[in-house]
């Protein structure tokens, strides 16, 4: 399963370094309820479907968020406006893109477009049963936590 | 001399056409020559009428010649010709031409005419040409040429026989003509429906020469399975060469020769088939395919021996069938968890769950707490998975415990690493979460036998705490060779109640299982100490003053410190003389320490003293050891009374 996520967070890792210009350090993985409360502000999802089915998502806290938008789009937002949304959704975009050439390349796998969720401890439908993601942190420079969570389901193990 | 045109390769009129335009250029060419001369002559003899006519004769030909050169059928390009050419006929008939030589021009006009313009129309124009003669050469003063009776039936004669021969020729060759057009088409019609077959069979065939290399007729789905184009005279072995070892190649051409030896007996020869079933490796790193192949001998019409080869993918049914036995087993496993959990009471199955559900948490806990390094992280996960193995095996989970020993395992692994990585962590994490999924499926396992046994009653805590160690000694000692006993003293249910239960058990457990793996003889070396065979393991509990006291003793052997001074100094730990005991005490305490060389399921690896003294020690107790070579070992627990909260969660 580690195959499917490592290209993730390869990819996180690139765009923050390359795209943000931020320096980012990934953190110990760990395992979480599903549906239990979190502190993160706004989340993109990218479905994965084929060999392994589930979903990829990055969660952000506003701050972080902000700032992100203020870098890319060179005007600071106030708060969660749509500006912010597109801007994440952009960078969630660019990271599903590239964890896509990896992936697609060698698995039978299918991306799906993210979408963006956002909103004080707003729900997630996974697509899933299972009850447990795997978080991954990532800390940004200042600092700054936020969170790549995975859940899966493989069809073959391996 | 075609007239530019070109005729495609498989047309089977090609040769019949090409050599009608040549003989109808070359007839314009000699004819038109022929004309311009008489033409030439003709005004030179003072006869300007011939020599225009000849002339006009000439030109005609000419636009012919230019037409045959145009996209324009053939038809008028030649009618014309032959027009023009019945003309000058009929004219030197008419005329009697030089020496009354006129009418022998007209006995070539039925060849060409007949050739030009096929069956039909050609013999109309002959017979035409044939009245003309005969009028011209019957009825006297039709023509300014006298001609004898002799002379004119000689002449009708020959130019019957001309015609004749010319009008059996065509039609002999005519029918010659379409029996080669029906047996093409037959032919053409049976290579259509063998290479239907051959392209759209799902096995690709293919015949080897002696030399092994491949004919060019092989089935264009060889090209796909092989994952290589142009496969004509490579040689099949060169091909398999990637995927297969110098000793199987050796079997494999050994396989080969014996096919086109034609001694052995087919069956037999299927059966030796190296290719029954194989791996291949294409070209560029594609990935690897389930191929299998099947090889008979073929004689060809020139005396040749062949191998006739088919290809079969494989892959798909490989995969397929690999799929199906791993459900196989999932589904094994599945009812084999569901025997194992049958046995055990629900209570105590309970228990167990929420057991591993407390140490998930832990593990949780201790993977969440960045605060941490990795192998700060390792020590506490390895300890958590170390306790619920312990648990699984006394409950007689089997498999289950098997996957934790695995994944025992992949933590030592990754301890053993000069550096931890983020992939060793994110492996592990993964691996730990498919073990989560595994208690999923014990709950819903427990769920579903409460179900059937909703009014069993339900065990007091002491009821379950000693069964727990109960089955723990008598797990092991069937495993260790070894008897033993509980013998259980003052067990206060008050005490009881204030310590959080899930540790007290744990603790428990994993001294008991220390005494018996290490404390406990043999039944043989007790006997010969002049004790019982069977060990007694002592556990008590009860209140002392603001503190508990809880003691683990066995009747064994003792500690024995000549070997754990061995294995301290073979770590490199410096002992000082004075404070041996005391240093070498602490030391058992330290992870990865154990006097066991190996580790197995059921101990080793040192997990469990040190587990023992982090639990006590997280509650603010501490651990005092009483022990006597050759006579046993008592391990005394006290457990503040007030903090003992601390870590229940």
């Amino acid at each position: 399963m580690e195959k499917y996520i490592e290209p993730f967070v390869e990819a996180t890792s690139g765009v923050f370094t390359n795209m943000v210009g931020m320096d980012i350090a990934v953190g110990r993985p760990y395992i979480c309820e599903m549906n239990s409360p979190h502190a993160w502000d706004i989340s993109g999802v990218i479905g994965l479907t084929g060999e392994a089915r589930g979903a990829v998502v990055l969660s952000l806290k506003q701050d972080l968020a902000l700032t992100i938008t203020a870098t890319l789009t060179g005007r600071e937002q106030p708060a969660l406006n749509e500006d912010v949304v597109d801007a994440v959704g952009e960078l969630i975009n660019i990271i599903a893109g590239n964890a896509k050439k990896g992936l697609e390349e060698s698995f039978k796998l299918v991306i799906s477009l993210p979408t963006i969720v956002d909103g004080p401890n707003h729900h997630i439908a996974w697509p899933l049963e299972q009850t447990r993601i795997i978080c991954i942190p990532f800390t940004v420079q200042g600092g700054k936590e936020f969170c790549l969570s995975v859940a899966l389901e493989t069809k073959r193990e391996g | 001399m075609t007239s530019g045109k070109f005729f495609r390769e498989d047309d089977p009129e090609k040769m019949d056409m090409t050599i009608r335009y040549v003989l109808l250029n070359s007839m314009i060419f000699v004819g038109c020559t022929l004309l311009v001369l008489f033409g030439i002559e003709s005004f030179k003899e003072q006869a300007p009428l011939q020599g225009i006519l000849d002339f006009s004769m000439a030109a005609i030909t000419l636009v012919g010649f230019v037409l045959l050169r145009t996209p324009a059928p053939f038809i008028w390009s030649s009618g014309l010709t032959v027009l023009s050419f019945m003309g000058l006929c009929a004219f030197l008939v008419y005329t009697g031409g030089v020496q009354n030589s006129g009418v022998l021009w007209a006995y070539s006009f039925p060849l060409l005419a007949i050739f030009l313009l096929g069956i039909r129309l050609g013999s109309l124009l002959t017979a035409l040409l044939g009245l003309f003669l005969g009028m011209v050469v019957l009825i006297p003063g039709f023509s300014p040429q006298k001609y004898e009776a002799a002379f004119a039936f000689r002449g009708i004669g020959v130019y019957l026989l001309v015609t004749l021969c010319t009008m059996v020729y065509e039609i002999t060759k005519m029918n010659k003509d379409q029996r080669l057009l029906k047996l093409t088409a037959s032919l053409k019609e049976e290579r259509d429906q063998i290479a239907a077959m051959k392209d759209n069979l799902r096995e690709a065939l293919f015949l080897l020469d002696r030399q092994g290399t491949i004919q060019s007729q092989y089935s264009p789905i060889l090209e796909t399975m092989l994952g290589k184009t142009n496969l004509t005279g490579e040689t099949f072995l060169n091909l398999l060469a990637p995927s297969l070892s110098a000793k199987e190649r050796g079997l494999l051409e050994d396989f080969f020769a014996m096919v086109l030896e034609q001694r052995f007996d087919a069956a037999m020869l299927e059966d030796i088939n190296p290719l029954k079933e194989f791996t291949y490796l294409p070209p560029g790193g594609a990935s690897p395919r389930t191929l299998s192949a099947t090889c008979s001998r073929l004689q060809r019409e020139n005396g040749e021996a062949y191998l006739l080869c088919t290809l079969r993918d494989l892959t798909r049914e490989v995969e397929l069938r690999r799929q199906l036995e791993e459900e196989e087993k999932k589904r094994q496993q599945e009812m084999r968890a569901l025997f194992e959990v049958v046995h055990v009471d629900p209570r105590i199955f309970e228990d167990f769950i929420q057991e591993m559900d407390y140490q998930f948490v832990h593990v949780n806990g201790a993977l969440k707490n960045s605060e941490q390094d990795n192998r700060q992280t390792l020590i506490q996960v390895y300890q958590s998975v170390h306790a619920v193995k312990a648990n699984a095996v006394i409950l007689g989970l089997s498999d289950f415990a098997e996957k934790l020993h695995t994944l025992e395992q992949e933590i030592k692994l990754i301890q053993n690493k000069e550096e931890i990585t983020f992939q060793d962590m994110l492996h592990l994490t993964v691996e730990i979460e498919k073990v989560y999924r595994e208690k999923d499926t014990f709950e819903q396992l427990l769920n579903r036998i409460r179900s059937f046994s909703a009014t069993s009653s339900q065990l007091q805590e002491e009821q379950v705490l000693v069964q727990t160690l109960e089955r723990t000694i008598k797990k092991l000692c069937h495993e260790l060779g070894k008897q033993a006993t509980l013998s259980v003293g003052t067990l206060e249910h008050g005490a009881l109640q204030q310590l959080d239960f899930r540790l007290l058990k744990e603790i428990l457990i994993q001294l008991v299982r220390n005494a018996l793996v290490h404390g406990i003889e043999t039944p043989e070396e007790r006997q010969r100490k002049g004790k019982p065979a069977a060990g007694t393991i002592f556990v008590s509990l009860e209140k002392k003053g603001d503190q508990l006291c809880c003691v683990v003793g066995d009747d064994g052997n003792g500690l024995c410190f000549e070997r754990i001074r061995q294995q301290a100094e073979r770590r490199g730990m410096r002992i000082e003389p004075s404070k041996e005991r005391q240093q070498l005490l602490q030391y058992i305490f330290s992870p990865g320490f154990s006097t066991q060389d190996e580790a197995d399921l059921h101990s080793g690896r040192g997990v469990g003293l040190s587990l023992v003294k982090d639990r006590v020690y997280a509650t603010g107790g501490s651990i005092k050891i009483a022990t006597e070579e050759g006579k046993g070992c008592r391990f005394y627990l006290y457990f503040p009374l007030e903090k003992n909260h601390s870590v229940a969660g």
